[in-house]
């Protein structure tokens, strides 16, 4: 399909299938040939319909009707030359520009923090205008895009072999998910069905990757809390999974480990000596440590009523991940049909506050379910080849991964036997946009704890 | 609600290195060796890797600094490479401006506190986890009198994680000037060392030593912790760094 | 005397000349002549704390004038001839951009202003007193509505006049009441009356006189004029008002209330809560505001409220009957008098130069001042130090004094008494540490950092009179804190004077100390706190200088890697958010924020503002509009009121007479 007329009826009918309940997932944009298609993921029902097609010149925004398209069209009009009509925000959100350009309010009362991009402690570079009269956020503008290193575009030509690695590349702390993702769309557009002893180590490393960035969240919002005992026990929970992921995988973070078409070796095997020997030392350490954070009110108070969003925002923008189940939305992919490994579905954790407490249990929930999630996979132990030969066909497929963040999605399209588009929508991205209105009411000091209880990568957002 | 009395029953878990000794399990792809058998495989394996870390050339050797330990070369030619799981990997750079004080006088000036400043350039959040971690009861950097700080007048250490991207680059440099003299440079991760994968990206200006003069280098993608504090130890004098040693 | 005489006449002759004389020359021979009148009235102080008391009147029998100085006296004109003298030296340079056209009516005005604070401290008859009173009300009137450019001037002049007189009603109830117990007109023998009147009576009438002195000072709830008048009067004048003319607010109280005979013990107990609260509320407010004349207007409340609180401290002490209690607490409140006099003016003469140099006192678009006006930067330091209570300042030793006079409870040996004391003192300290964060944004939001706003090059900003001015202001702020010992071996004769007993003796100890006049209590030595921090200073100097170092370098401030820019900084506004939050409970601001996409204005205002008082006027205004219908402007009805008046009058003319 193509044409301007196309194009607008795929708008169209994706604005009437948001407003009908459904959820704009991605609009990301590919170039074939001379053209720009512009693709249009929604998530009805569980399923994901994508649509595109090329599109000229300008087109219409959709993001009146669905806020949540707002950042994906305006990085296609910064990347791709589209001119989208009707846009809100006219500030660039990919071009990294100087801060006078992104202050709006003109007020002598009215001062501007700039936060980032090299902000304290050992976090990664964003920059915040912050315009405040005191200890209140006016207007608050993120600007991102610091790191961006062109990893969309360093996957084109890239053997297939290797093209995980580069995945990895994109959030190194979530590489397991990363590589899966692209794994299963590479799967899926080659039409290659993964041994379901390759599906269950994935899921596997994917359940012990939730549970070392769970742990570093609530590690940080400890440390956030001054409370130094309680983050170092998190901490030192943290690296006993990555004692245990290095003792199998031979890499701390499981890198190196998933390729198209399964695993590199027998992990499940070394998973299971190793999980035998050390996963319940781990678990404890971790249980232990986790109950007594969220039994400390001190420490809760800081995060009850912070941060706050509230149900319709997270739908309207899209929310995924523990962000949006601790306002109350369901979204966990684990729970779709088709996921790496059925046996890993149960009941999602839910809140209803949406404040970073809220969050933080959805967290400390997931967490113990991780650990038993891990459990079951091993013991089921399914046998057969842990990976199948790959033989290189064009197509195009969309994979999703629930990471720790969220519903992480790639997109992968192989032509003339070699990659030419990969595209990343990580949940971080999707987060994003409701950082900012989750900030009025809140003062300078709860700004570290609403960026910990989101949890974002910023170098998958960035690329 | 005593976390103290928690934290005291818990025992201690501090590793003695780099005081002590050490290992990884042996499993771990620290680094890459190569063996003198299997020309043509070596050549399969150079062209296929993805940050150019092989050389197609009479002796193929596997560069520390661009390996990003994905192990694929062990898997494609496993009769010429072999991981082993050394973790002591840090190396000393000869800064491009000869005019700067020695490494050891200045770390000598730091006396027995040094204080780190971290700037990520344009890493991808794994570098930045380790780091933190060489801060947990496993490793426990504060007891080598290793501090970190928040802001660059009170650092004596700047380390740099990730490829430098071009938005990062003039950040990065006011961190530097903003350090007061003696100040030591180090490159954390493969990145930071020499690009990575990234290092031909039109995005990013290049490693670390492009814009700033680079004293250590810490490989890994990303370094574990007891290579991070096998880097610092080394910065500072106390070890010797990992040519030094072969 | 006749030292006194010349100051008052050249005071007249300086308004005369300013009115008479045109253009420049006429703003500088005003200022010049009550420069002379400062010098004669420091002269006449001088003798009349070494002389004792002298009296002079005009002779005629039924004429009011009658002058007499006394210690008291002496040291309040003192006080006056020293804050005259600075002003205009001040004065002597050039014209203030917000001074109107010529500048004549702010010398006119500041002249009549200084004749009638001094004929208010010197009369010795009550209705001379209440005659200076009123033209102490008027010639505000003229300062804040004719010798300035502020469009805001008449509703401030309003609503100065308004207090004022409700002030001024409450003094001339109670000291005509007085008089007509005393049989006279004479102040000491009115004083003295105090002592036929019963307690219901007395009480009565020593709360009318407090509420009218105090609202020259500033006591909660008189205090609403003060943010007004200040603004809109020019700075030059504002100074003498803040620094001068308020003293005889303290003056009347010390005169009328602390000298009257068997003051009840509530009235000192409720004069140190009213002070405590007033110098609490009176901070709060000023740490937001956003115009630097409020702000300093605001930091005179609380300083008011400081020194009633001493006052309340010397009340309590003569119900008690402690008389040493009594002259400490006097001492504690010259001191603090002094202080806050010598501060508040040179503070408002450097709001002058400021003001000139930057066409704009709002906090929000000043900084960068240090390289600009180096000379004023280093005075506005001083002078906010000493009111933020900072050693070895002359604020510093002021609350001290008075701080240590609110330590005595122990001594009352009455519980009510020490509960008050102990929760003014408690207060009153809360509120010095409030001035310390007021301070602190007046001092770096507005003369530090970098320029908020675009500056143009001004006049003025070299003149020597200028700066001698301020110079002189400086020190002696710094000279009434390092000296405090010589200061009260010099007004000893007031302060024993009014405490009956050898109080000041008993302050000063050996060495360069003083101490609350009980022994043993505690003591501190400003000037030997003053050499030990210079010489500190200078020895640290010298070991930094001696120790090698490697060279340092310039680098530009650090913004997390961003390249500086100056609209970073803070603004006042921002600074101040914090403490009106967290103060927000007790002190109760109502902000009106009007956030849109692109701008962000906020008011905050104290809610004993204007719009407290329109709702307290309302039955006086619906009265005034009843009164109104009898004005019909119909001569039939005016003729008919004075024949009923008369009817009255012939009817009731026995009883009256009898009476």
């Amino acid at each position: 399909m193509s044409g301007p007329i196309a194009h607008s009826s795929i708008q169209t009918a994706t604005e009437r299938r948001v407003q009908e309940g459904a959820r704009l997932a991605w609009i990301f944009g590919d170039r074939v040939g001379s053209d720009v298609v512009l693709h249009y993921v929604v998530d009805r029902d569980g399923k994901l319909h994508d649509e595109s097609s090329a599109v000229y010149d300008s087109v219409r925004s959709i993001s009146g009707q669905v806020p949540a398209a707002d950042w994906y069209e305006r990085e296609i009009a910064e990347r791709f030359g589209v001119r989208f009509q009707g846009l809100t925000e006219n500030r660039p959100l990919v071009k990294v520009v100087p801060a006078e350009l992104l202050m709006r309010v003109e007020s002598p009362e009215v001062s501007t923090v700039l936060y980032g991009p090299v902000r304290s402690g050992i976090v990664e570079s964003v920059r915040w205008i912050v315009e405040t009269a005191g200890e209140d956020f006016i207007d608050v503008y993120p600007s991102m895009f610091f790191k961006h290193r062109g990893l969309e575009e360093r996957f084109i030509g890239a053997p297939i072999e290797l093209a995980p690695f580069v995945a990895e590349h994109a959030s190194g702390a979530t590489a397991s998910s990363h590589a899966a993702a692209f794994a299963c769309a590479a799967e899926s557009a080659m039409g290659i069905e993964v041994p379901s002893r390759a599906r269950a180590t994935r899921a596997v490393l994917v359940e012990l990757e939730r549970a070392h960035q769970h742990l570093d969240s609530l590690a940080k919002l400890a440390e956030d809390g001054s409370l130094a005992v309680g983050s170092a026990q998190v901490f030192a929970a943290k690296e006993r999974v990555h004692r245990i992921l290095c003792d199998a995988t031979g890499n701390r973070f499981a890198r190196g480990v998933i390729c198209v078409g399964g695993t590199r070796f027998d992990v499940l095997e070394r998973l299971r000596e190793t999980c035998a020997r050390d996963l319940d030392v781990a678990e404890n350490h971790a249980r232990t440590a986790v109950d007594r954070l969220i039994n400390t009110q001190s420490f809760m108070d800081r995060l009850i009523g912070t941060g706050r969003l509230s149900r319709e925002l997270v739908v309207r923008h899209g929310g995924v991940g523990p962000v949006a189940r601790g306002s109350g939305v369901p979204c966990d992919v684990r729970t779709l049909d088709g996921y790496l490994f059925t046996p890993l579905a149960g009941e999602e954790a839910l809140e209803d506050n949406g404040d970073a407490a809220s969050r933080a249990l959805v967290r400390v929930a997931e967490l113990q379910r991780s650990y038993q999630l891990v459990r079951n996979a091993l013991d089921a132990d399914p046998g057969g080849p842990y990976a199948v030969p790959v033989e290189l066909r064009d197509g195009s497929a969309i994979a999703r991964i629930e990471s720790p963040q969220g519903e992480l999605l790639y997109f992968v399209r192989i032509s003339d036997g070699a990659l030419a588009r990969v595209a990343v929508r990580s949940a971080s991205y999707a987060n994003w946009p409701l950082f900012v209105p989750s900030l009025p009411g809140n003062i300078f000091t709860d700004f570290s704890f609403i960026e910990h209880s989101f949890a974002s990568s910023q170098s998958e957002v960035d690329r | 609600m005593s976390w103290i009395g928690y934290g005291l029953r818990r025992g201690v878990l501090t590793t003695r290195y780099p005081l002590g000794d050490d290992t990884m399990p042996p499993d771990y792809r620290g680094e890459i060796e190569t063996l003198q058998v299997g020309r043509e495989e070596a050549a399969a394996a150079a062209a296929g890797c993805l940050s150019n870390a092989i050389s197609a050339d009479e002796r193929p050797r596997v560069d520390g600094l661009r390996c990003f330990q994905c192990g694929q070369c062990t898997r494609v030619a496993p009769r010429a490479f072999v991981a082993r799981s050394h973790f002591e990997l840090a190396r000393l750079a000869e800064p491009a401006d000869q005019t700067f004080r020695s490494l050891r006088d200045r770390a000598r000036a730091f006396g027995r506190s040094v204080h780190l400043r971290h700037v990520d350039a344009g890493s991808d959040g794994s570098e930045e986890q380790e780091l933190a971690a060489i801060f947990n009861p496993f490793y426990d950097a504060n007891r080598l009198g290793i501090f970190l700080t928040a802001t660059p007048r009170h650092a004596d250490v700047l380390i740099v994680s990730g490829v430098v991207t071009k938005a990062m680059a003039d950040p990065l440099r006011r961190t530097y000037e903003a350090m007061p003299d003696p100040k030591v440079v180090v490159a954390l991760g493969t990145s930071a060392c020499s690009g990575g994968i990234f290092a031909d990206s039109p995005h990013v200006v290049g490693p670390v030593s492009t814009l700033l003069p680079v004293d250590v280098l810490i490989p890994g993608a990303p370094p574990s912790p007891l290579t991070i504090l096998h880097g610092l130890w080394v910065a500072l004098g106390h070890m010797l760094a990992r040519d030094a040693a072969s | 005397m006749m030292t006194l005489l010349v100051a008052l006449a050249l005071c007249a002759l300086g308004t005369l000349f300013s009115v008479i004389v045109p253009s420049a020359f006429g703003r500088l021979c005003g200022f010049l002549l009550m420069g002379a009148a400062g010098v004669a009235a420091v002269l006449a102080s001088l003798q009349g704390l070494s002389a004792g008391t002298q009296s002079i009147g005009f002779a005629a029998a039924q004429t009011h004038l009658l002058l007499r100085l006394d210690p008291t006296s002496a040291f309040f004109v003192g006080v006056l001839g020293v804050v005259a003298m600075l002003v205009s030296l001040y004065g002597l340079g050039p014209r203030t951009t917000d001074e109107r056209r010529t500048g004549r009516a702010a010398s006119a005005t500041a002249c009549a202003i200084l004749f009638a604070s001094i004929l208010a401290c010197v009369a010795d008859d009550v209705l001379l007193f209440i005659f200076a009173w009123e033209l102490l009300a008027l010639t505000f009137y003229w300062a804040i509505a004719y010798s300035g450019t502020d469009p805001k001037s008449p509703k401030a002049a309003y609503v100065t006049i308004v207090v004022t007189h409700i002030a001024g009603a409450c003094i001339v109830a109670s000291l005509l009441f007085l008089a007509h117990v005393a049989g006279s007109f004479e102040v000491e023998a009115v004083v003295a009356a105090g002592a036929r009147t019963t307690g219901v009576a007395a009480g009565v009438l020593l709360m009318l006189l407090l509420v009218g002195f105090g609202a020259k000072f500033g006591m909660l709830p008189m205090q609403v004029w003060m943010p007004y008048g200040y603004r809109s009067a020019p700075s030059v004048v504002a100074a003498l008002m803040a620094g001068g003319a308020l003293n005889v607010g303290f003056y009347g109280v010390t005169r009328f209330i602390v000298g009257f005979p068997d003051a009840p013990l509530w009235l000192g107990i409720v004069a140190i809560g009213v002070g405590a609260i007033t110098a609490f509320f009176g901070i709060a407010w000023a740490s937001s505001r956003r115009d630097m004349r409020r702000l300093a207007a605001y930091s005179s409340v609380e300083n008011g409220g400081i020194i009633l609180a001493a006052f309340g401290v010397a009340i309590a002490g003569g119900a008690l009957h402690d008389r040493m209690l009594v002259g400490f607490a006097i001492a504690a409140a010259l001191v603090q008098i002094a202080a806050h006099a010598a501060a508040k003016t040179t503070l408002f003469l450097s709001i002058a130069s400021i003001g000139d140099a930057c066409s704009t006192l709002s906090f929000d678009a000043l900084g960068g001042l240090s390289r600009r006006l180096p000379v004023v930067s280093v005075v506005v330091l001083i002078c906010g130090m000493s009111l933020a209570a900072l050693p070895p300042l002359a604020g510093f030793v002021g609350e001290w004094l008075v701080l240590e006079s609110l330590m005595q409870a122990f001594r009352t040996g009455n519980v009510t008494s020490e509960v008050a004391f102990a929760l003014g003192g408690a207060v009153i300290g809360v509120a010095a540490g409030i001035a310390v964060v007021t301070f602190t944004k007046f001092v770096g939001i507005g003369v530090l950092g970098a320029d908020r706003a675009e500056r143009v090059p001004s006049h003025g900003a070299k003149s020597p009179w200028r700066h001698a001015g301020l110079v002189i202001g400086a020190a002696c702020v710094i000279c009434i804190g390092v000296f405090a010992i010589s200061l009260l071996r010099l007004v000893a004769p007031s302060i024993d004077g009014i405490a009956e007993v050898p109080a000041t003796q008993a302050m000063i100890g050996s060495f360069p100390l003083v101490q609350p006049t009980f022994a043993g209590f505690s003591s501190i030595s400003p000037s030997g706190l003053c050499i030990v921090l210079c010489g500190f200073t200078l020895m640290f100097w010298i070991i930094a200088r001696l120790i090698s170092r490697p060279r340092g370098r310039y680098a530009s401030t650090w913004t997390s890697g961003e390249p500086y820019r100056p609209w970073t900084q803070y603004t006042g506004t921002g600074y101040a958010n914090p403490t009106r939050v967290i103060l927000d409970a007790a002190v109760r601001t109502v902000r009106d924020t009007q956030a849109s996409a692109r701008g962000y204005a906020s008011e905050i205002r104290p809610f004993f503002d204007l719009r407290f008082y329109e709702v307290l006027a309302k039955p006086f205004i619906a009265v005034g509009a009843l009164v109104r219908t009898t004005q019909s402007g119909v001569i039939a009805a005016y003729l008919s009121y004075i024949l009923v008046f008369t009817i009255l009058m012939l009817v009731l003319f026995p009883s009256i007479r009898h009476w």
